[in-house]
């Protein structure tokens, strides 16, 4: 398999601060991967070391098998799309595509085609001539792509490149992203501590926190199968509750609850008597809905509507609230009200328990 | 009658002091420029363009005007010794003041008042320490002699070059100061930009930097060359008065010469090359600004 970035042991330190203990993992070739994290978490101080503006305290980076560790920012194939753009606005936009290109000594008749199949990719063709100042933030954002993707890079960094668009726009830029990227076939590495854009675009992400990877997965194991209490936390809502593990053997382990059920789980190195935390996404508790594995009694304390779903805060008969995701699927059908007596009930596979 | 608003009442002393001080003493220069001098100072309230004509021209025994150089090589001296000034100070102040913007908030104040701080002292004073440092045994002599470098010479004092260091001494931080301000709201991220596109540190100096920080580099250009015009210090302390600039043409004519029309038409020659220059810069920041 070929590895477009291969990152072995990657450390940074600032002073005594470390931003980056000690991080391995690999990126195929052809890939869309996000770095995923909280601000403060190191994501961004990886891409700056992959584009070449830090360099790392410790550890090989790797540019499809080649040590790019010696190489100053102008001689690495990557090329990066700017959190603010960074478009020279002394430059009109081909311009501003086509200067990697002269950069790189292309002729000008390659560089004018280059550009015009650039602006066409982006569609901003009927705006060649324009500076930058009289482009709108999306526009701005098209242009930086194009600027980013006009050399041909083996790989593409995007850091934060949707943050400073309005919520329409970077959600039909998130289609665009990765249908660019599937055109293309370059690799993508995008950063984000949008968890939303994170699954919607990516084949996998990489959780990371304090400056260590939490996990890395595809968008559905990370939502659906959460390594540890801060990736669950961290992606989507969930409800969580403090579990002891009673029993275990090698593939599951039983535990006790607030709710009061039993509950045999998947054993992922437990041990017997300890602290855990389960997991239980609002959106697969049921309201009402017969037929489920586990069913308790509960009053709804709290009702928040938000249009296509409605959350519900729901306090059941020991005491313990959970949080509810109703998707209202029928118009004014089945709103309940506060302090309703509802059935809730849930399949005992959506649980997760995770360590601390 | 029309009720005269706050507006005008809190700006009328600056209008005085304006009208006072500054317009009405150049009309009166102005109004000077066209009459006849008087032998023994002063003028004569009769129209001529004598002053004018003097500029360029000198009567010989016949009375017929021939082209008069004298005076023109002191205006050209003027031209190329200044402008040779703010190139100076511009290639000195770039790195000067990139250095300064890189530096951490506290560094950056420091240094900032170590460039503004000769502004405190006399500028008298200033160019006398140049002429200390320039004399006969004086410091930058003794220690070159010292290390062998240089062996007997005439004097490091009294020449253009002496006047061209006074100069930059003393009107450095006019370039300094704009250039640093033009650098500092540079965005750090368009030098990575670039880097990232593959250009090399010489290029993205030249085709990034370079032009974003045009306007503190034009500013402080024609901050520099402005006052370096109509210096009067410089040339007679460090060029001796042995080397003459149009500030001591113009001093002499309305002291030693007694020849205040001609005095007069070398100050409106002045303020025309200087208000050249100013509109060429007023031009320029109009344009930036409906660009932006």
């Amino acid at each position: 398999m070929n590895h477009a970035i291969s990152i072995k042991n990657v450390s940074k330190f600032y002073g005594d601060y470390r931003a980056i203990k000690d991080i391995s993992f690999d990126i195929q070739d052809n890939e869309f991967f996000t770095l995923l994290g909280p601000s403060g978490c190191g994501k961004t101080t990886l891409l700056r070391m992959i584009a070449g503006f830090e360099i790392p305290s410790g550890g090989v980076i790797k540019l499809h098998g080649t040590d790019i560790q010696s190489l100053p920012a102008h001689q690495r194939r990557v090329n990066t799309v700017f959190q603010n753009y960074a478009l020279f606005p002394h430059m009109t936009l081909a311009q501003n595509i086509g200067f990697g290109l002269q950069m790189l000594n292309w002729s000008k008749e390659k560089i004018a085609a280059r550009v015009d199949e650039m602006l066409e990719l982006v569609h901003m063709r009927p705006f060649a001539s324009r500076m930058p100042s009289a482009l709108s933030g999306g526009q701005q954002q098209r242009i930086a792509l194009a600027r980013a993707l006009a050399p041909k890079p083996e790989v593409l960094l995007l850091d934060e490149p949707l943050s400073a668009l309005d919520l329409k726009l970077r959600q039909s830029m998130r289609d665009e992203l990765q249908q660019l990227q599937r055109d293309t076939g370059i690799t993508f590495i995008f950063v984000t501590h949008d968890q939303e854009e994170a699954l919607a675009m990516s084949d996998r992400i990489c959780v990371l926190a304090e400056g260590t990877v939490q996990q890395i997965s595809s968008p559905n194991e990370i939502y659906e199968n959460p390594n540890n209490k801060f990736v669950a936390d961290f992606i989507g809502e969930t409800n969580f509750m403090p579990v002891t593990i009673n029993s275990h053997d090698n593939a599951t382990v039983s535990v006790t609850n607030p709710l009061g059920i039993e509950l045999n789980v998947p054993n992922k190195g437990f041990s017997q008597g300890q602290e855990a935390t389960m997991s239980l996404r609002p959106e697969k508790i049921s309201i009402n809905t017969p037929g489920l594995e586990v069913n308790l009694q509960g009053k709804i304390v709290h009702r928040t509507y938000m249009g296509g779903y409605t959350h519900y805060k729901v306090r059941t008969e020991n005491a313990t609230e959970l949080r509810i995701s109703k998707r209202n699927t029928i118009s004014n059908d089945t709103e309940y009200n506060l302090g309703q007596q509802v059935d809730i009930g849930f399949s005992k596979a959506s649980v997760r328990v995770l360590s601390q | 009658m029309k009720k005269l608003s706050w507006n005008f009442w809190g700006l009328l002393p600056a209008y005085l002091v304006m009208s006072l001080l500054m317009v009405l003493p150049l009309l009166i220069i102005f109004y000077v420029s066209f009459m006849t001098s008087d032998a023994y100072g002063g003028y004569k309230a009769i129209f001529s363009l004598q002053s004018y004509s003097q500029i360029f021209y000198t009567a010989d025994w016949d009375d017929n005007l021939v082209l008069n150089f004298q005076y023109l090589k002191i205006i050209a001296r003027t031209l190329f010794l200044s402008g040779a000034t703010a190139v100076i100070c511009l290639l000195v102040s770039f790195p000067v003041a990139y250095y300064i913007s890189r530096q951490s908030n506290n560094m950056k104040t420091f240094l900032l008042y170590l460039v503004t701080l000769p502004f405190w002292v006399s500028m008298v004073v200033r160019v006398y320490a140049c002429v200390l440092i320039l004399s006969n045994d004086g410091v930058l002599e003794s220690g070159l002699r010292f290390f062998g470098l240089i062996g007997d010479i005439d004097s490091l004092l009294y020449n253009n070059a002496a006047m061209m260091v006074g100069m930059v001494y003393t009107y450095i931080p006019l370039m300094i100061l704009p250039i640093y301000a033009s650098i500092e709201k540079l965005d750090t991220r368009l030098i990575e930009a670039a880097s990232d596109l593959y250009s090399c540190r010489m290029n993205t100096l030249r085709s990034i930097i370079l032009p974003l920080c045009k306007p503190g580099i034009v500013a402080g250009f024609i901050l520099v060359l402005v006052p370096c015009l109509g210096t009067v210090l410089e040339p007679m302390l460090l060029g001796g008065g042995k080397t003459m600039m149009l500030g001591n043409l113009i001093q002499n004519q309305f002291g030693v010469a007694r020849n205040w029309s001609f005095g007069a038409s070398l100050t409106v020659l002045l303020l025309c090359i200087v208000l050249l220059f100013l509109m060429f810069q007023a031009h320029r920041t109009s344009k930036l600004r409906e660009l932006s």
